[in-house]
């Protein structure tokens, strides 16, 4: 697991003083949906920063991979087709994410 | 080093001084198609001034010499790293004009110019033609603004020099003139694969009569008798080429080949999103899962239906992603008349079950 995501602050049962020098760097996330086109490069920025790695799975015919958020997928982006009337399709482009 | 060659000397007395020869670092190279000055450059006007000394760095193209005296990689890259350091590294974003000419962020070639044949923006007297966004004007003795000026910086309008520098008329082209291969004007023509068989606007002159194609090649072309379905070639935005399948995430983000067809075709084909189809050409054929979208329709072309198979090309027969085929089995080879690019965006296939 990678230092940025265990911000320890404080422990029990030793008497071995937590790091207190180590200051985290803040992140904020600003997602532009009107700006998304659905290149899963937060995907892959997620991947990197958090340093997992899912399992290279299968195209089970949508452009979702993969799937679903797990263990080791923290974002994951999700595709949706709408045509509400004939020939004004909307092709909706969601960023799911694990809420850390 | 030794050889025994013809002419070995280009080769054994080429300037390799990096500090580790079989590793030279970006900033040695950039330093050097940057180029130098060997011997002392002085000023054409006045002989005893000297502008760049032996072994210092140049600051634009302008200071190159034509007797060996500087060296450079390429005369648009002069400025990019001069006495003063990195100028590519730059990064103050100050933008006095207001209209996005930030000279003083990174470098671009040549000679720092942001507007290439920026004197075009001002009327032949050298006024701005807008008043209100001005990057250049003649101020009776040289054109100065907010750009570098792409002309010859002393030259008064009433010499009449045109803004097009680089051309031979001095100015814009409205067409290609003698550059293209077809000739002038925009023209429309089919791909060799087409799936009208027709050209619309003259049937007797289907496909590019300038483009090239090797006979065996002509021999592999199918028809739409045959092969119905418009096919082309693509990359997604998780791949970069045929390279990422060899890339863990890239793979995690798009892991298995597949094609993309209408809803209508998968209707008509029963094909399920999701199953194996097999696409076919005249050179070969492919395996891959159906993507069944909305985002591919149907065409209507010179009265007869047309559908798309959209075919990403990324996969092959190995790498971290699945294991796939190679996208250009199916793509025909025919070069346009003028760049040689191949007709990989359009050509004729069929679909089916696998």
């Amino acid at each position: 697991m990678a230092l940025q995501s265990l911000d320890i602050q404080r422990r029990s049962a030793t008497t071995t003083p937590s790091p207190d020098i180590r200051q985290t760097m803040k992140v904020a996330k600003l997602i532009d949906v009107s700006k998304c086109i659905g290149c899963k490069a937060c995907q892959a920025a997620c991947i990197e920063w958090n340093d997992v790695r899912d399992e290279i799975g299968t195209c089970e015919g949508v452009y979702d991979n993969p799937p679903n958020l797990s263990a080791d997928s923290w974002t994951v982006m999700r595709f949706s087709e709408v045509e509400l009337e004939q020939g004004k399709l909307e092709w909706l482009i969601r960023k799911d994410g694990c809420m850390h | 080093m030794t050889c025994t060659g013809a002419f070995p000397d280009p080769v054994l007395n080429l300037t390799w001084d990096y500090a580790i020869p079989g590793q030279p670092n970006p900033e040695a190279l950039a330093r050097e198609y940057n180029g130098k000055a060997l011997a002392d450059i002085v000023d054409p006007k006045d002989a005893t001034k000297v502008l760049v000394k032996a072994g210092q760095q140049l600051d634009s193209f302008a200071q190159l010499q034509d007797n060996g005296s500087t060296t450079s990689g390429c005369w648009i890259f002069a400025g990019a790293w001069t006495e003063k350091g990195n100028m590519m590294a730059r990064r103050d974003n100050a933008d006095p004009s207001g209209l996005g000419e930030t000279l003083n962020w990174a470098f671009a070639w040549p000679a720092n110019r942001r507007i290439l044949y920026n004197r075009a923006s001002c009327d032949p007297a050298g006024n701005p033609w807008d008043p209100k966004r001005s990057i250049l004007h003649w101020n009776g003795n040289k054109w100065v603004g907010f750009d570098v000026p792409d002309f010859k910086p002393d030259s008064a309008p009433d010499q009449g020099m045109e803004p097009f520098i680089m051309q031979p008329e001095g100015v814009a082209r409205l067409f290609a003139l003698d550059k293209m291969a077809e000739g002038p004007f925009p023209e429309h023509y089919e791909p060799f694969e087409t799936p009208i068989g027709t050209n619309p606007l003259h049937p007797k002159v289907v496909s590019n009569p300038a483009a090239r194609v090797f006979k065996g090649d002509l021999e592999q072309f199918g028809t739409a008798k045959d092969f119905p379905y418009a096919g082309t070639t693509y990359r997604l935005t998780e791949h970069f080429h045929f390279w990422t399948k060899h890339a863990v995430i890239n793979s995690v983000l798009q892991p298995q080949q597949f094609v993309e067809l209408g809803e209508e075709l998968a209707k008509e084909k029963g094909i399920a999103n999701g199953s194996m189809v097999t696409v076919r050409s005249n050179r070969g054929y492919i395996k891959a899962v159906a993507v069944v979208t909305k985002r591919i329709k149907a065409l209507t072309v010179n009265g007869k239906t047309v559908h798309t198979v959209g075919i990403p090309i990324h996969w092959g027969f190995k790498g971290v992603a699945k294991n796939g085929y190679l996208a250009n089995t199916l793509t025909p080879y025919v070069g346009d008349a003028n760049s040689q690019t191949p007709e990989f965006k359009s050509f004729l296939v069929d679909i089916e079950k696998a």
